[in-house]
C-alpha cells in the first residue's frame, strides 16, 4: 500500500508541475518579481531537488504550506475542511442507500409491471439531472421561496439537508438500478425457488438469499461512490457556500497551488485505498466462495 | 435424480413483503442519519458564521466573494484581503467619498516646491490595538519590508515607481539604507520622490503603504496575520474572527482616533462565490451587498437596491504585431471599428460598463480640473461595419492572405461571452477568428510570453493618473509582449516620467494616447468597466467603494433611514 | 397451499419414475444465444419503445434537425436575444440571439459522439483489464489492481486540465479526458463478476470437460458477465455526457461557440431564474436519452441473461 501511495504521490507531483502556469498568477506580475517569488519558495531549484525535498517532508508527515493561502499549512486546511464534506457525503449516501434500496426492491418485486417502469424512470431521472441544476433549483424553491431550509453556509444540521439532498439523488438512482438488476438476476436462480418450495416466507427469502447475493456489485459501487461524495462535489459546496474539501481542491488545481494539490491527492488516495480494502473484505464476508488471492488455481 | 426445471418469469415473492417492512427499513435509516447529525455535528458546524446581515442592531454582512489569501499588508495582493486590511489598518492618508486624499494617521504634510520632498507629521494619540503608539518607524519598516526582494511582493512597484532609491533596493542593486525614507523622530516621516507626482498622495491609502509594528511582527514570526491575535489594528475596525475560506468579523475599534465618525458597529465578511446564491441571500436579508451579473441586472435595475459605478479599468483587444496580418494598419483599424461597442456594453454586459471612447478610462485625472477623457475627447471611430469590411479587404490584399486568427480568452463567463460576440462580429467583416479559451493562469502565462495572436486584455489602474495605463506600451515594458514599438511614443512617455512641469507632462500624455489609439491603432478598446451591485438602501447613500487605492472604505459607511 | 390442511404421511409419497429418454429430450428447437436474445427483447415493450425513440433522436440529431433548421448554430443577432419559444424559433433563442432548435440538435450530436467514444474506451480497456485481472487472479490480479489504485489516486481534474491543454480542445480530447480514468470502474465490475463466476459449478463443469481457457472466457464467463457489463455501459453513456457537463461547468468542456448538451445545460442553469426554457429544453432531450438508454439496457440485460430463458 505504501508503494502505491509513493507512486501516486510521485506521478501527481510531476504532472502538477506540468500544469501550465504557476501559483503566482496576477496581471501585475512582472518576470522580475516572478523570479523573486520562485527563489522565495524554492521553485527555482531543479525539479529532482524539489521532488526529493518534498518526498522527504511527506515521509515525515509534513505536507508543506499552501502557495495560495500565505503561510497556511496544507494539512491543517485539509483536516479542517474534510469533516464537513464527509458529513454531507455520508448523509447523502445513507439517505441514498435507504431510498435506493426501497426503489430497487419494489422494482424487482414488481418486475415488468407499472411499478417497475415507474421506479426505473424515477431512478433514471435522478441520474439525468446534474447537481449544478438540482442544487440551484432546490436552493431557490425550498430555500428562498418557501423558506423551509437555509440558503447557504453550514451552521447547523438543518443547513446540511439541501446539499445532502442534492448529492443523494445520484446515489438513489445508482443504488436502485443495481439493486434491481442484481435482485432480478438472483431471483431467477434455482436456490431461490428451492427455498420457496421449502416454505420460507417472502421476506426471509429476500433478506437471507437475494439481498446477500445482490450485495456484491453494490459493494463494488459503494466504495468509489462514497469516496466521490465524501470528498465533496465542487458544485454543491460552491452553490451552498459550504466550506468543504472538494471546492478547496478544485480551486487549488486552477491556481496551481502545488502543495495543496499534492496534499489533497494523497489524502484522497489514502481514503480510496482504505475503501478498496474494506470492499475486498466485504467481498470475502458476503460470498466466501470468492478467493481473492487465487489460492486454488 | 433430475429435477424438472421450472422457470417462472416472475417470482411473486412480494405478497408477504408489506409496506410495513419498507417503513421499518426506511425509518431506521433516517434515524441513523439524524443521529449521525446530532452527535458529532456540534464541532463541525460553523460557529456564529454567515448570514447575519440586514442592518439589524447596526451591523451588516458583506460578501467579498473570494478567499482571503494574505493579511500581511507588506506582501498581499488580493482584493478580499485588501477589503479587510483597508478597514482594520490605516495609512498616512485616506480617500474621502470623492476619492480625494484626506489626512488619516498623518495630520498633515509639507511638500517642497519642486514636488519631490514630502514631510509627513503624524497625528497625536494614534495607537495600535496593543497600546503601542503608531510611529514613523512603523511606516518605514513596512515600506522597506514590502520593497525587500526576499518578500517578493508583486506590488513593490507601487512604492518603487515613485520613491527614490526604492527600485535599486527592490532589484537587489542597492540597500535598504539607500531608500529615501527618513524618520528624524517618532512623529515625522520624510520621503523623497523621483519626480513630482501630485497623485502619489492618494496612494497613501493603498495597503502596501500601511504601517506595521516591527516588534510585534517579528515576535509573531511565521504566525503573523494567521489569526486575529496575530495582527495589530490602527484603523476604524478591529478583526475579531477570521477564517481564510469562510470569512471574518470586524468590530468598531474603540481606540481609533476618529471613532466618533464611525457609524457601523459590526461588519460580517462572508465569502459566497456563486452569484445566484448571493442574490438569494440578499433577498432573504442575510447579505447586505451582492455583485450582479448581467442577467440579474435587468431584473433589479429599477429597484431601490440597485447601485452601479465605474472603475479605473479598461478592457481591449490586443493584436500581437509579430503576426504578419496584424502588422497591417488597415487590419488593426478594422478591428477597432468592426464591432458594435454599444451592443456589447448594453446587451452583453449590462452592468454599468461604458463603451470605450479611448484607452484611458473615464474618471482618471487630466489637466487642471478636467478628467483625461474630458480633455482628450473620443479618439476611437464609431462602429462602422461597412468601412470595417473595406479596410479588412484592403489589408488582406496588402498582406496577401486572410488566415484564421486565434483569439485568446480567459475562462470567465464574461470573457467567453465577449470573445464569442467578437468572433461573430469580425466574421461579418470578413475575418476568420477562432476562439481559444484558457484557464486564467494559463492565459496570463501565454500573454506574458507573447504566445498569442489576438487577446482579450484588461488593466486596472493603480493610481489616479493616466501614466498607470500609458506606461504599459513602452517598447521595453515587461507587459508589452505584443511587439508594439514606436520611438516617438517611447520618447513622450519617458519625458513625461521625468518631467517636472505638470502642465507639459499632461500634454505629452494626451499626445501619447492619440498616437497609440488614433495613429497606430495599436489596440481595439472595448469598454470601461463598471459594476452593478445590490446594496441595502439604508447603506447606499453613504456607500464608498474607491476606484483605486483600496476599495471598500467602511469608515464612511452609515446605516441611515 | 392446500397441503397445510391434509395429513401428510410418508406412504403418500412414491417415486415419480423418471423416463431417461424423456428427461434428456430437448424441449424446444435449439436456438443460438443471440437469436434467442433478440426474440426475448422483442417481447419487452418498454425496451422496444426506447429503441425506437433512440433511433428517432439519432435521426433528429444527424439528419432531420439540420435539414429543418433555417439557421446556423452560430448565427448571432443581439436584437432577438432571449426570445421564448415561438412559431419562428421553436426552441427560442439564447443570449446571443442564436436559434436554440439548431443548437440543441448540434449539441446532441456532439454529446452522442463523446458518449460513444468514451463508452468504447470503457468497453475495450475496462472489460479486457477486468477480465484478465479477475480470471488470471493471483499476482497478475494484484499487480493490475495496484495499477487501478494508482490511476484512481491521481486527481482526475489535473489529468483533465492537462489533456485539455496539451491536446487541441475538441471532442476527441474530451472523450479521452473522460475515459482515461472512467474505465477503471468497468474493470472492477468485470473483475468482481469474474471472481464470482470462476468458482461456480458450471465453470468447474466446463473445465472438467476439458474446455480451453479461451473457450471458457469467451463462451461462458463473458456472456454471463454481460448483464453487469451492459448495465454499466448504459451508465457510461449518460455519465460521460454528465462528466462533459461538469467539465463545461468548470470551463474545460467544449469550446465556444460549439455546443454540447452538457454545455447547453450548464449555460441554461445560469439562466434558470429568468429564461428557464434555456435549461428545460436541452435537459428534456438529455433525460429522454437517459431514460431510453436505460430501458433499452434493461431489456438487453433481460434478453441476454441465459437464466431468464423461458
Amino acid at each position: 500500500m505504501l508503494v502505491t501511495l509513493f507512486v501516486i504521490a510521485s506521478i501527481t507531483f510531476f504532472i502538477s508541475k506540468m500544469l501550465p502556469g504557476t501559483p503566482f498568477a496576477d496581471p501585475k506580475l512582472t518576470p522580475q518579481v516572478r523570479q523573486q517569488l520562485f527563489e522565495k519558495y524554492g521553485l527555482d531549484e531543479p525539479l529532482y531537488v524539489q521532488y526529493a525535498k518534498y518526498m522527504v517532508n511527506v515521509a515525515q508527515g509534513d505536507l508543506g504550506n499552501s502557495y495560495y493561502f500565505e503561510g497556511r499549512p496544507v494539512s491543517q486546511m485539509i483536516l479542517s475542511r474534510f469533516p464537513v464534506s464527509m458529513f454531507i457525503g455520508v448523509q447523502a449516501v445513507i439517505f441514498g442507500i435507504v431510498v435506493g434500496l426501497a426503489l430497487g426492491i419494489v422494482a424487482a418485486l414488481r418486475h415488468n409491471t407499472i411499478w417497475d417502469t415507474l421506479a426505473v424512470m424515477i431512478a433514471v431521472i435522478g441520474v439525468s439531472v446534474p447537481t449544478f441544476v438540482l442544487g440551484p433549483v432546490l436552493q431557490y424553491w425550498l430555500g428562498l421561496k418557501l423558506g423551509l431550509f437555509p440558503i447557504a453556509f453550514f451552521e447547523s444540521w438543518w443547513h446540511s439537508v439541501l446539499p445532502s439532498l442534492a448529492l443523494s439523488v445520484f446515489v438513489v438512482s445508482t443504488v436502485a438500478r443495481f439493486v434491481r438488476t442484481e435482485m432480478l438476476e438472483v431471483m431467477g436462480q434455482d436456490y431461490i425457488t428451492l427455498a420457496r418450495a421449502k416454505g420460507l416466507s417472502g421476506l426471509a427469502v429476500i433478506i437471507r438469499h437475494v439481498l446477500r447475493n445482490a450485495l456484491i456489485p453494490i459493494v463494488t459501487v459503494l466504495a468509489p461512490l462514497t469516496i466521490y461524495l465524501v470528498t465533496g462535489t465542487l458544485v454543491v459546496e460552491q452553490i451552498f457556500a459550504v466550506p468543504g474539501i472538494g471546492e478547496q481542491f478544485v480551486t487549488s488545481v486552477f491556481v496551481n497551488d502545488y502543495s495543496m494539490i499534492l496534499g489533497t491527492s494523497l489524502f484522497f488516495s489514502v481514503l480510496f485505498i482504505l475503501a478498496l480494502l474494506i470492499q475486498d473484505i466485504s467481498y470475502g464476508i458476503i460470498d466466501p466462495r470468492i478467493r481473492v488471492h487465487g489460492a486454488k488455481e | 435424480m433430475a429435477i424438472r426445471r421450472v422457470r417462472p418469469s416472475t417470482v411473486r415473492v412480494g405478497t408477504q413483503f408489506s409496506r410495513g417492512d419498507f417503513l421499518k427499513i426506511g425509518g431506521t435509516g433516517l434515524a441513523g442519519a439524524t443521529l449521525l447529525g446530532a452527535v458529532p455535528g456540534c464541532s463541525i458546524f460553523q460557529q456564529d458564521g454567515g448570514g447575519q446581515g440586514g442592518g439589524v442592531g447596526n451591523s451588516i454582512a458583506v460578501n467579498v466573494a473570494n478567499p482571503i489569501k494574505d493579511l500581511n499588508s507588506a506582501s498581499t495582493t488580493d482584493s478580499a484581503s485588501s477589503s479587510i486590511l483597508d478597514n482594520v489598518t490605516e495609512g498616512l492618508y485616506r480617500l474621502d467619498p470623492n476619492n480625494k486624499p484626506v489626512p488619516a494617521q498623518a495630520e498633515g504634510v509639507q511638500i517642497s516646491d519642486d514636488g519631490l520632498n514630502y514631510t509627513f507629521t503624524l497625528r497625536n494619540g494614534i495607537k495600535w490595538s496593543n497600546g503601542d503608539p503608531v510611529t514613523s518607524h512603523d511606516f518605514e519598516y513596512a515600506w522597506l519590508t514590502a520593497l525587500d526582494p526576499d518578500t517578493a511582493n508583486i506590488y513593490a512597484y507601487i512604492i518603487s515607481t515613485f520613491v527614490k532609491g526604492a527600485d535599486e533596493f527592490n532589484t537587489g542593486k542597492g540597500s535598504a539604507e539607500d531608500v529615501a525614507i527618513e524618520t528624524p523622530d517618532d512623529k515625522t516621516l520624510k520621503v523623497t520622490l523621483l519626480a513630482p507626482a501630485p497623485y502619489w498622495l492618494g496612494l497613501m491609502a493603498f495597503f502596501t503603504y500601511y504601517p506595521q509594528n516591527q516588534k510585534f511582527v517579528e515576535r509573531q514570526g511565521n504566525n503573523y496575520a494567521q489569526t486575529p491575535d496575530a495582527l495589530l489594528y490602527n484603523g476604524p475596525y478591529t478583526m475579531t474572527e477570521f477564517n481564510p475560506t469562510e470569512g471574518a468579523t470586524l468590530e468598531k475599534n474603540e481606540n481609533y482616533w476618529d471613532k466618533g465618525n464611525v457609524n457601523i458597529q459590526k461588519i460580517e465578511i462572508d465569502i459566497v462565490k456563486d452569484t445566484a446564491t448571493g442574490v438569494n441571500l440578499y433577498e432573504s436579508g442575510e447579505l447586505d451587498n451582492q455583485e450582479l451579473s448581467s442577467e440579474y441586472v435587468t431584473e433589479f435595475r429599477d429597484t431601490p437596491d440597485f447601485w452601479s459605478h465605474t472603475l479605473f479599468v479598461t478592457w481591449w483587444t490586443v493584436p500581437n504585431q509579430k503576426v504578419p496580418i496584424l502588422q497591417n494598419e488597415n487590419i488593426r483599424r478594422a478591428l477597432q471599428l468592426g464591432f458594435d461597442r454599444k451592443a456589447l456594453v448594453d446587451k452583453l454586459l449590462n452592468n454599468g460598463s461604458e463603451a470605450a471612447t479611448g484607452y484611458v478610462p473615464d474618471g482618471i485625472a487630466g489637466p487642471g480640473d478636467q478628467t483625461f477623457r474630458e480633455a482628450q475627447g473620443p479618439v476611437l471611430p464609431e462602429y462602422d461595419p461597412e468601412k470595417a469590411k473595406e479596410l479588412w479587404q484592403k489589408g488582406v490584399e496588402e498582406v496577401g492572405e486572410n488566415p484564421t486568427i486565434s483569439y485568446l480568452s480567459y475562462d470567465t463567463s464574461v470573457s467567453k461571452d465577449i470573445s464569442t460576440f467578437l468572433q461573430s462580429e469580425y466574421e461579418k467583416i470578413g475575418a476568420k477568428i477562432e476562439v481559444n479559451v484558457q484557464p486564467y493562469n494559463r492565459a496570463l502565462e501565454l500573454q506574458e510570453t507573447g504566445d498569442f495572436q489576438l487577446s482579450q486584455f484588461g488593466w486596472i489602474g493603480d493610481y489616479d493618473d493616466p501614466m498607470t495605463f500609458l506606461d504599459l506600451w513602452l517598447s521595453d515594458a515587461s507587459f508589452n509582449t505584443q511587439n508594439y514599438k514606436n520611438p516617438r511614443y517611447d520618447e513622450l512617455i519617458t519625458a513625461a516620467q521625468e518631467s517636472t512641469d505638470l502642465k507639459k507632462r499632461m500634454e505629452m500624455l494626451l499626445e501619447a494616447e492619440r498616437i497609440l489609439v488614433e495613429e497606430d491603432a495599436a489596440l481595439a478598446p472595448q469598454y470601461f468597466e463598471g459594476e452593478a451591485w445590490l446594496i441595502r438602501p439604508a447603506l447606499q447613500k453613504s456607500y464608498v467603494d474607491h476606484p483605486y487605492g483600496g476599495g471598500w472604505d467602511m469608515r464612511w459607511w452609515k446605516l441611515e433611514g | 397451499m392446500e397441503t397445510k390442511h391434509r395429513d401428510l404421511t410418508p406412504d403418500l409419497f412414491g417415486p415419480l419414475g423418471v423416463d431417461e429418454q424423456e428427461s434428456e429430450r430437448i424441449a424446444g428447437p435449439p436456438v443460438g444465444f443471440w437469436r434467442d436474445a433478440w426474440t426475448r427483447l422483442k417481447k419487452n415493450r418498454g425496451a422496444l419503445i426506447s429503441l425506437a425513440i433512440i433511433v428517432f433522436l439519432f435521426a433528429m440529431a444527424f439528419a432531420i434537425g439540420p435539414l429543418v433548421a433555417s439557421q446556423s448554430p452560430y448565427a448571432q443577432d443581439l436584437s432577438r436575444r432571449f426570445a421564448a419559444p415561438s412559431a419562428e424559433f421553436w426552441f427560442g433563442t439564447d443570449e446571443f440571439g442564436r436559434d436554440m432548435w439548431t443548437r440543441v440538435w448540434a449539441g446532441t450530436r456532439v454529446s452522442l459522439y463523446i458518449a460513444f467514444l468514451a463508452a468504447l474506451l470503457d468497453m475495450f480497456v475496462g472489460v479486457t483489464f477486468g477480465a484478465v485481472s479477475g480470471f488470471l487472479g493471483g499476482r497478475v490480479d494484484d499487480l493490475l489492481q495496484r495499477v487501478i489504485e494508482i490511476l484512481n489516486g491521481i486527481p482526475y481534474l489535473v489529468v483533465a486540465i492537462l489533456a485539455m491543454v496539451v491536446f487541441e480542445p475538441g471532442i476527441i480530447t474530451i472523450s479521452i479526458a473522460i475515459g482515461i480514468t472512467g474505465w477503471t470502474y468497468m474493470a472492477r465490475i468485470v473483475r468482481g463478476r469474474m471472481l464470482q463466476l470462476k468458482d461456480q459449478e458450471f465453470t468447474l463443469a466446463s473445465r472438467s470437460l476439458g474446455a480451453s481457457r479461451s473457450r471458457l472466457v469467451w463462451k461462458h464467463l463473458i456472456p454471463n458477465s454481460l448483464g453487469p457489463i451492459i448495465v454499466n455501459l448504459m451508465f457510461t453513456i449518460p455519465s460521460a455526457i454528465f462528466a462533459e457537463a461538469f467539465l463545461s461547468f468548470i470551463g474545460l468542456g467544449i469550446q465556444v461557440p460549439e455546443a454540447s448538451l452538457g454545455s447547453l445545460i450548464s449555460d441554461g442553469a445560469q439562466q434558470l431564474r429568468f429564461h428557464p426554457y434555456l435549461l428545460w429544453l436541452p435537459s428534456a432531450v438529455f433525460c429522454l436519452i437517459m431514460i431510453c438508454f436505460n430501458l433499452l439496457g434493461d431489456g438487453l440485460r433481460d434478453a441476454l441473461d441465459p437464466k431468464m430463458r423461458k
